[in-house]
């Protein structure tokens, strides 16, 4: 078990989501970066559905009731426990009564604490996904407070080096398939969609453009702001069900892309999808930074997949190695 | 979760449009693909769309199918190569769809018309040029039809609104709307599920839950199904 | 020394190829007591290692073979498997160890890149780095000296 002892306002449990069921309306949660609790999951053994702690508002700070394995993933938020630095993207062992302290990274936007076992809430439709608009999932659908106690899922025995251990991380490991800043600007891949040819001469401007990330975004979705973007005509679209990484643009002319807790259905004309490979990188994008679109295609979209699905694989593959090579000296 | 959750039967040709249009296909991310029925919004053309999603159901390659008003967004298990293939498939599949009726559930929804939910209805009378009684009247007479569920989690798109009582949606919307007002946009209605900012206008109020995410069918409305509305009091 | 550059991919453990694998798979074998290793995967392709005869087969409470040098009082910082070692996390920007920087017990003093797994290489005692031999980018074996610390007078 952990006690939060101390949180920022939008702290939530997360896990890979809750697909299936936009048919009723229900959204699909899950961490924003599910890159970085993939990672931290098999980093303390965990299988991959197993649920973590999103954090995007600092300090965060809990207790370990009992010994435990865990780890910290995504943005480098200098954790440290009982005062020791601990180096990003990390697994480690706590003994009962330690304290995990997490501080504002300063670049990305969220942390992903994961423990051996994982945080053990009831599912909800097949997910521990803390959905706050449906007021289910994780902890009572609401999010994390000081004083909560969290349950631990049975941990599968690993050797979890005791010196603890990491990784290489994703942005660095992978810099060539994630290039990363385009003069300051985080760049995104995305396909033109359904409404993209309405918008005329300004859809070249929406690829063009860098657009910043306006305070009015969470986890349903990013506002970007810049130079506004309108169709030629305007249609009457229909209530259509949407995915996370849709770029829509309301009547104002300025974007919306639509993120994990996003709306099931929506109306607003669409320019653009994001690739699902690079919506971890959107995730850990913050508020007031710069983004620009880069057209793809289907091909390229595959082709990033699978060097992440290789980079996990490797991750995967390797810690289970080291862990029993450590395991055998011990 | 099955989209059909009832039996399917196939109608009376004389409800397939007469229309040999193409469907609209575009991609809205890597794995996600919308289908959009050409023509109208009615019921024909729905009664195609979930034909199309019942013959989409037993595809090995599809993770979701998620009905839409008159349009239909498939997800793919994976990403494809390229969007021809599936493209293909899913015109294909258009197509052949015979518009299908779905025997769905009658369902009852005991409404108070008027009194403190019903924000908007002197504005849909100055709209309208109608009475209340009138307003009212004429939405409780009504049978519509579920034609989708999404937006909010049980939340059932409601076709067959009367357009002498059709609203446009508002451009600001309400920011802390019940749930459980009974709500027109546009040429919609529907029940509001979560209490919260919502751009529907207000003539009355339901207690009927419509969503229990614990429950094995966590939403009470399914597309087909057929709603009345009860006028259960009338405050004006 | 190998060096490798972690931009150019080829770096799954299972390219059998790979010497680091080869010589991280050697130091696990002779530090589990092993005399050969044979490892078959789905693919068909096989890799055997076997231990030169008469090679002594260090055991991890044996394995202290090399004296430091720096006297007696030197503490040297071991590799803790085969890999290839950095003086920095990747994402940092300095070395964690560097000639007359002191180093409290446990710290520290760099990594070894097993693939895209990190290992700590962390100082037993508290002392001074007096040198530091290892070069960030070398392939080192296990129980190889990375540097060494004395205490701090």
């Amino acid at each position: 078990m952990i006690e939060i002892a101390a949180t920022g306002p939008l702290n939530t449990i997360q896990d890979l989501g809750r697909p299936g069921y936009r048919n009723v309306g229900v959204t699909g949660c899950g961490a924003m970066d599910p890159l970085a609790l993939t990672i931290g999951n098999i980093l303390v053994g965990n299988a991959p559905e197993a649920a973590g702690i999103e954090v995007q508002t600092f300090p965060f700070r809990l207790r370990f009731s009992e010994r435990s394995a865990f780890a910290v993933t995504g943005a480098d938020c200098r954790a440290k426990l009982d005062g020791v630095d601990l180096p990003p993207w990390w697994a480690a062992e706590a003994e009962a009564g330690q304290v995990l302290e997490l501080f504002p990274p300063l670049k990305d936007a969220r942390t992903y604490f994961s423990l051996a076992g994982g945080v053990d809430v009831a599912p909800v439709m097949g997910s521990r996904s803390t959905s706050l608009r449906g007021g289910f999932g994780g902890l009572d659908g609401r999010v994390l407070a000081a004083g909560d106690r969290l349950e631990t899922g049975a941990a599968t025995p690993l050797f979890l080096p005791k010196d603890g251990y990491g990784v290489v991380p994703p942005s660095i490991a992978l810099k060539d398939v994630f290039s990363s800043a385009d003069g300051g600007a985080l760049v995104i891949r995305a396909l033109p969609a359904g409404e993209h040819d309405l918008f005329g001469a300004d859809a070249e401007r929406f690829w063009t453009q860098p657009w910043k990330i306006s305070a009015r975004s969470d986890r349903t979705g990013y506002r970007l702001s810049g130079d506004p973007i309108h169709p030629i005509e305007t249609v009457e679209m229909r209530s259509h069900g949407v995915v996370p990484g849709v770029v829509q643009v309301p009547p104002a002319g300025e974007p919306i892309v639509q993120m994990s807790d996003a709306n099931t259905a929506g109306g607003y004309p669409k320019i653009a999808g994001v690739i699902e490979a690079d919506l971890w990188r959107l995730g850990q994008a913050r508020i007031g930074s710069l983004l620009r679109f880069v057209p793809a295609t289907h091909g390229e979209a595959k082709a990033v997949e699978k060097a992440l699905a290789a980079y996990v694989e490797d991750v995967r593959r390797t810690a289970r190695l080291v862990a029993g090579a450590l395991a055998a000296f011990a | 979760m099955s989209v059909l959750q009832t039996a399917a039967f196939p109608s009376p040709s004389a409800v397939v449009p007469d229309t040999d249009g193409l469907a609209k296909i575009s991609a809205i991310g890597t794995r996600a693909f919308l289908v959009e029925a050409p023509g109208a919004f009615d019921l024909p053309n729905q009664r195609r769309i979930w034909a199309l999603s019942h013959a989409l159901e037993a595809r090995g390659e599809i993770a979701e199918i998620v009905p839409g008003m008159t349009n239909l967004l498939v997800i793919l298990k994976e990403t494809p190569d390229g969007p021809e293939g599936i493209t293909h498939l899913l015109q294909e599949e258009w197509r052949r769809a015979q518009g299908v009726d779905l025997a769905g559930r009658e369902i009852e929804i005991a409404v108070t018309y008027g009194g403190e939910h019903a924000s908007d209805l002197p504005a849909l009378c100055d709209l309208s040029g109608l009475s209340d009684r009138e307003v009212v009247r004429i939405h409780h007479e009504g049978t519509y039809r579920v034609f989708a569920l999404g937006s909010a989690p049980g939340f059932g798109y409601l076709h067959g609104l009367d357009p002498r009582i059709h609203m446009p949606r508002k451009t600001v919307p309400s920011l802390n709307m019940v749930r459980g007002c009974v709500t027109i946009g546009g040429m919609q209605t529907g029940v509001a599920v979560l209490t919260g900012p919502n751009g529907w206008n207000s003539i009355g109020f339901a207690e009927l839950q419509m969503f229990d995410p614990l429950a094995a069918a966590p939403a009470v409305m399914a597309p087909g199904d057929t709603v009345r509305f009860r006028p259960e009091r009338i405050e004006l | 020394m190998a060096k490798r550059d972690r931009a150019t991919g080829g770096e799954a453990i299972g390219d059998f190829s790979d010497p680091v694998l080869i010589s991280t798979l050697t130091g696990w074998l002779e530090a589990s007591g092993a005399r050969e290793l044979e490892i078959t995967t789905a693919d068909g392709r096989a890799l055997k290692i076997v231990l030169a005869a008469g090679r002594p087969v260090a055991k991890l409470s044996e394995a202290a073979p090399e004296q430091p040098a720096g006297g007696p009082e030197a503490h040297a910082v071991k590799a803790p498997l085969a890999g290839i070692f950095q003086d920095r996390h990747p994402a940092a920007a300095g070395p964690l160890a560097e000639e007359g920087l002191s180093l409290t017990a446990g710290a520290l003093a760099g990594f070894v890149e097993v693939g895209p797994v990190l290992l700590p290489v962390r100082a037993r005692e508290a002392g001074v780095v007096i040198e530091v031999r290892a070069r960030a980018g070398d392939l080192v074996g296990y129980g190889d000296t990375i540097l060494l610390t004395e205490a701090a007078r």
